[in-house]
């Protein structure tokens, strides 16, 4: 019976404008509507551990796809009058987390979209969430999410219980609401390392986090050249090292590797397949394929991977340019971010362990 | 294979080309064989029978599969939840039995109609996301849109979700309309039938009542069963008190006698409480009257106190005065028909509200009630009145003289894209307010985001609105991700700019980050205020409340978008105070005026201040100030009068006139004048509504008690929103007239009736209804026979959701046809048969070249060429010489031997030419030795070497 509602899946779209030493082609999924397999502005996505693809769009509707961009399934969030559901995942367990920003609220769905687990409660306070903008489980379980608006912070809860261990991001003096760490933290990503990134947008630059919270690095400024960033929404990072930064201002992608060092810009302002109009979100699968949410545009456009060395040769391709960000890189934190009220040091070790 | 033909008609010259293509052939000498004439009329007949067929519109119908099916689903009130949400679910069920070739789409509808998924291979409705008022249904708007949002082809069928209780348009000529289309209409009944239901039909009340006099409210109740209720009476919103009483099934009716002592405007409510009544929405029913006495009126005023000694000079003049704040201000068109004169002093047009000032605009032109508006700093121009309905209703324009040099204002809007319904539309309303409300030495500038942060404008001077207003209307916003650098721009543009006063206004739904503290440090700094609107937030309050208390503005947090305009012209007018003279002046008089009777010129005080306005062009100016503005202006607007006066009433303006001995006398005769003139129709009037529609019904009769025939009666109907329409009543009997108009919505309709004599308003009667409450709730059960008849006419049936077979997808399936013009293709063909009628007339081919020319097709055709074999020119040449040889031995006679001398003359020329007297004799001799043919070639070769030779020596 589902296969006659089944849909037209990916359109793999011919167009020369679309060049990347990383990707050999872009299709299509879905276009602006209201109905089964279409989008009205898809603005955050989530990849399963079978490659399907799930997107929620200003509807409130989570919409599942496979792998090759056919429509399977979707499911309605019921609360919407306060504002649509944006930042998910895929969750250690392999069910798709869900947040609320209007609600507060954390909601972890199985792949079919039944409702398994529902978190969080509205405040400023640690272990509250206050406007949750995006969301990324590490390899130990630890679930990170952002927030912005009453507090510009990432906090780190734990998988079981959600308890709160840590919150990265400290309140300041620069604005009033205090963003020294962050203004408006709307993507994170969880690198093979357990490293987090996070697209800290209005500062135009991505600041990158051990796995226990301690600033690494950061790299980016305001900017429409190579290695400069205009509102990054949302970052991933593969295998190789290479991190895909969502450019919201600039419409376009930018790879980096995994020295900070930008590789290769993918798309510009447009509507043509390849080209992107203000992209939100962006998901990796396992064969390395990049889905963008081409949020203005109402689609979703899925890069696909070369196959081979391509990658490798990308790896080498660096854009020589790069240079007035090194600087910055080597910068260190101007004050430690890990902001922790209650718990000592010992406690920050958090791969796994079962807490008392 | 089916055809069609456009133009059938055309098919009528089909006989008579045939007969004169006949006639032709008949006639023709044309030398040719019984066959060869027989074939080329055979063609000639074809490509007449084509170019015919081409003229008639010949159609292939190409055969399609596959059903669109639209589903209609009536959201109104009469539809409970359940059933909608049920409606929802059978929608996707029976999309699922559905072939690949079908498409399913989804409308709903109530009072309007909106497509909630067009027609599309697949279907999940998981919610309702259009939004439709629900207070009415209208059927027929649900099947004119779904009848015009069917694709082009496949069969066409609307199945129709709903009680079938129309209450408003016309379904059955709506599916008549359709079904010339191919759309086939389908019903499944909704709704529950209602029983145990008490309703209010009507409170009847007197429309004008003198003081004192003692009249009766009747109201009308309807019950389902004999019970007990509770009738609860209310008078302008306060308790008269309650009463139990018996109902009978069906009509019960029960009177209360009233008396009211005072003027003014009287609302009834009625309330019927039941046990057991599922429908509490129809227990109720409002009504109005009015006691008119001396004439009322009312001065709304932002300083109430400061305006008591206007109202004491009115008060001197027997007129019954109320003052008031802007809470004062009359909400319905209905209470202010208990005024006679409104004053507006000093009100800012953003604290006015747009919805009063069309009510008091409303007032003045269709109800005949008077304004006076006095000014002060929030009035006229510096109160924002520029673009809006009391500008309209006033003698005086805001826009200024070009010649006037006055300090400027320039305001800069952030604009952020709104997620709510219509949100982005709102706020391009809101830009527009304040474009209306600035003076053309203002400048403006709108920034936002577009894929980036950007000026929609940069800061411009408001010269050319139109410009500006077609940029605003086109504007786009998006989801800006901070304020920063949009406030950094426009602090940008505002800095540059040289005008005196500098706004910032923000609007924004609250989720963008905040802008850092250094950036309105240095905007606060530059003396530029901003304030910001917050609508629908979702993100907390709390950055917009920084922005304002940082910026020095105003934060308002507005959940009402219908409140918005208000506060953008309210902000506006903070860069408004340009238009403002505070300087001593005395009032010159330049005309004469019923207004200013009996004050002679010298008389005035000084005024220690005015607004700057411009006269109207129909407007009577009796008083200007010492640089000629306007101090005093009215003029009539529709059927009431309206004043202004620039200055004020009170101490601030007017110290000196508040010891003036004729201050009393201005403001009494101006008052005075700008009265209501009395209602004088003696008519016998009753308005009703009933199912949607209003119905006025007059009775003339002159003094003598004779009817009144042939009158020119006309009625202004007035919504309860303040829409607008005139009715015509036409003569249905003796003395009595009557007209319908429609009622959408709840709330009190006030029509003002006109007697016209000779164009001029002859006398006029103020009379209403209400509409209580929607009729929605009036209906107790579906109406399964409208259902009936409507699958009827539509072509369709009732269906039962129950039953498989009734699944719209899958009966009565019908294959459907496309037409596809042939006409091109038949003129090609005609073009290449004519060719071939002209061919066989006139080409005649033996069987030998037949032959050859069928070889060559052979061989091109099959590529075979034979075996190539090198032609010998003198071969051939000798070949063909032999043939001339053979042909002259067997067909002519024997041939003459050459004879030399048989053309040469006797006698030599007399004149010789001069080119032959040089070339010797001898040569000429040889010359002639060659024979005919030869020396043709001879002569064309030599031409062709000499005129090579010619060529060569041009070019050396």
């Amino acid at each position: 019976m589902l296969a006659v509602v089944l849909l037209s899946g990916c359109r793999p779209e011919g167009d020369s404008a679309f060049k990347s030493t990383l990707f050999e082609r872009v299709e299509i999924i879905g276009g602006r509507g209201t109905g089964v397999g279409e989008f009205n502005k898809p603005r955050s996505l989530a990849v399963d551990r079978d490659d399907n693809l799930y997107v929620v769009d200003m509807t409130g509707r989570v919409q599942k796809f496979s792998w090759d961009g056919r429509y399977l399934a979707v499911w309605q969030m019921p609360q919407t009058d306060k504002g649509k559901p944006k930042g998910m995942c895929c969750d250690s367990e392999g069910n798709i987390v869900v947040l609320e920003p209007h609600y507060s609220r954390v909601n972890h769905h199985a792949p079919d979209g039944r409702l398994v687990r529902q978190w969080g409660t509205h405040g400023t306070n640690d272990g509250q969430l206050a406007f949750p903008r995006a969301v990324a489980v590490g390899g130990n379980g630890v679930v990170f999410v952002s927030e912005y608006g009453l507090r510009d912070r990432v906090q780190m809860f734990s998988t079981e219980e959600s308890r709160w261990l840590g919150t990265i991001g400290e309140s300041g003096d620069l604005s009033p609401h205090g963003k020294v760490e962050f203004d408006r933290p709307e993507g994170l990503a969880v690198d093979s390392q357990g490293r987090l990134f996070v697209a800290d947008s209005c500062r135009h630059r991505i600041q990158i986090f051990s796995a226990d919270g301690e600033w690494l690095a950061s790299y980016g400024s305001a900017g429409v050249a190579n290695g400069e960033l205009s509102y990054p929404y949302d970052v991933r990072v593969d295998n190789q090292g290479f991190q895909f930064v969502c450019e919201f201002g600039n419409s376009r992608i930018q790879v980096f590797d995994s020295a900070n060092r930008p590789v290769e810009i993918i798309g510009r302002a447009g509507s043509a397949p390849g080209e992107f109009s203000n992209p939100w979100s962006i998901a990796l699968d396992s064969h390395g394929n990049l889905y963008v949410a081409d949020a203005n545009n109402h689609r979703v456009q899925k890069l696909v991977r070369r196959k081979g060395p391509a990658s490798e040769e990308a790896r080498t391709q660096r854009v020589e340019e790069s240079k007035p960000n090194a600087s910055k890189r080597e910068q260190p934190s101007p004050i430690h971010p890990f902001h922790r009220s209650t718990h000592n040091r010992g406690e920050l070790e958090f791969a796994g362990a079962p807490r008392a | 294979m089916k055809v069609q033909f456009t133009n059938p008609h055309f098919l009528w010259l089909l006989p008579m080309v045939w007969a004169w293509a006949t006639w032709l052939a008949r006639k023709s000498d044309v030398q040719a064989g019984g066959w060869r004439r027989a074939t080329a009329l055979s063609v000639r007949m074809l490509v007449l029978l084509l170019v015919v067929l081409a003229l008639a519109g010949l159609q292939w119908m190409r055969p399609l599969e596959g059903v669109n099916v639209f589903f209609l689903l009536d959201r109104s009130e009469s539809i409970p939840s359940p059933q909608q949400e049920a409606a929802r679910k059978y929608v996707n069920a029976a999309s699922k039995e559905k072939k690949k070739t079908d498409k399913a789409g989804v409308l709903v509808f109530g009072t309007d109609a909106a497509i909630e998924i067009s027609a599309s291979s697949a279907v999940d409705v998981q919610k309702i996301n259009a939004v439709v008022p629900t207070d009415r249904t209208d059927v027929g708007a649900a099947i004119r849109l779904g009848t015009a949002a069917f694709p082009e082809t496949g069969q066409k069928r609307i199945v129709l979700l709903s009680d079938g209780n129309e209450n408003f348009g016309d379904a059955m000529a709506a599916v008549l309309a359709a079904r010339p289309l191919g759309v086939t209409v389908d019903v499944i009944p909704l709704g529950v039938q209602r029983s145990n239901d008490v309703s209010v039909q009507k409170l009847a009340l007197p429309n004008r009542v003198k003081k004192g006099q003692t009249f009766e409210t009747r109201i009308f109740i309807n019950s389902d069963n004999a019970q007990r209720a509770t009738l609860r009476l209310y008078r302008n919103d306060q308790p008269l008190g309650e009463q139990k009483v018996e109902l009978n099934e069906g009509k019960n009716l029960f009177t209360f006698p009233q008396t009211l002592s005072e003027n003014g405007f009287y609302g009834y409510n009625v309330f019927v409480d039941t046990a057991g009544d599922r429908l509490p929405q129809n227990n109720q029913a409002s009504s109005f009257t009015h006691v008119r006495g001396d004439p009322n009126v009312l001065i709304l005023s932002a300083e109430p106190s400061a305006d008591q000694t206007l109202a004491m000079a009115l008060r001197s003049a027997k007129l019954e005065v109320k003052v008031g704040g802007i809470e004062a201000m009359p909400r319905t068109l209905a209470e202010i028909q208990s005024y006679d004169t409104i004053f507006v002093s000093n009100i800012a047009a953003g604290d006015l509200g747009e919805e009063a000032m069309k009510l008091l605009e409303s007032a003045v032109r269709d109800f005949g009630v008077g304004l006076v508006c006095v000014g002060g700093d929030q009035a006229y121009a510096a109160g924002g009145y520029r673009g809006t309905p009391l500008e309209t209703t006033l003698p005086v324009n805001m826009e200024l003289d070009s010649k006037k040099v006055l300090p400027s204002g320039a305001v800069a809007l952030v604009m952020h894209g709104m997620e709510f319904m219509d949100g982005n539309q709102i706020a391009i309303g809101c830009a527009l307010g304040v474009l209306d409300a600035l003076g053309p030495q203002d400048e403006m500038g709108v920034v936002l985001w577009d894929g980036k942060d950007d000026w929609l404008f940069p800061m411009t001077k408001v010269g050319d609105k139109r410009a500006l207003g077609k940029k605003i209307a086109g504007m786009n916003q998006g989801d800006l991700p901070t304020f920063q650098n949009v406030m950094t721009m426009a602090h940008e543009g505002l800095k540059k700019s040289t005008a005196n006063l500098k706004h910032m206004i923000i609007f924004s739904d609250g989720d963008p980050a905040a802008p850092s503290q250094q950036l309105m440090h240095s905007i606060v700094g530059d003396r530029i205020t901003v304030s910001t609107v917050l609508i629908a937030g979702h993100a907390g309050p709390e950055t917009m409340q920084w922005i304002a208390d940082q910026g020095r503005g105003r934060f308002h947090n507005v959940n009402n978008p219908g409140q918005l305009p208000q506060i953008f012209i309210k902000e506006a007018a903070v860069i408004l105070k340009s238009a403002i003279f505070e300087e001593p002046f005395k009032p010159k008089v330049t005309a004469a005026s019923e207004l200013i009777r009996g004050i002679a010129a010298a008389e005035y005080p000084n005024l220690r201040g005015y607004v700057c306005t411009t006269p109207k062009t129909r407007a009577e100016i009796p008083l200007i100030s010492d640089k000629g503005d306007p101090v005093l202006a009215h003029w009539q607007y529709g059927l009431g009068r309206a004043v202004a006066f620039t200055s004020d009433a009170k101490a601030k303006w007017a110290r000196e006139w508040l010891d003036w001995q004729k201050y009393r006398q201005f403001w009494a005769q101006t008052a005075q004048w700008s009265l209501r003139r009395l209602e004088n129709a003696d008519f016998a009037t009753e308005v009703s509504i009933d199912r949607g529609e209003g119905h006025i019904s007059v009775e003339a009769l002159d003094p003598g008690g004779d009817y009144r025939n042939f009158l020119n009666l006309q009625t202004v109907v007035v919504s309860p929103t303040g829409e607008r329409q005139t009715v015509r009543l036409e003569q249905t009997g003796p003395g009595r007239y009557e007209a319908r108009f429609p009622t959408k919505q709840v709330g009190s309709y006030l029509l003002n009736l006109m007697e016209i004599k000779d164009g001029q308003l002859a006398a006029s009667q103020v009379v209403g209804a209400s509409v209580n409450y929607s009729p929605e709730f009036s209906a107790p059960e579906p109406n399964i026979n409208f259902l009936n008849r409507l699958a009827e006419a539509g072509g369709g049936r009732l269906l039962d959701p129950q039953k498989p077979a009734d699944n719209p997808f899958l009966h009565e399936r019908k294959k459907t046809y496309q037409p596809q013009d042939l006409w091109e293709w038949l003129l090609k063909f005609a073009v290449i048969l004519f060719t071939l009628d002209i061919g066989v007339r006139r080409v005649h081919i033996d069987r030998e070249e037949w032959l050859k020319a069928t070889q060559n097709l052979r061989r091109i055709i099959f590529f075979w060429h034979g075996k190539p074999r090198p032609v010998d020119a003198d071969e051939s040449l000798a070949a063909l010489l032999a043939r001339r040889e053979h042909v002259r031995t067997t067909h002519t006679a024997r041939p003459v031997e050459p004879a030399p001398d048989l053309f040469r003359p006797h006698k030599a020329a007399s004149i010789a030419e001069p080119a032959r007297a040089s070339v010797p004799q001898s040569k000429q001799e040889q010359a002639e030795e060659i024979p005919a043919a030869d020396k043709a070639v001879a002569t064309t070769t030599g031409r062709l070497l000499e005129a090579k030779r010619k060529a060569q020596r041009r070019q050396e």
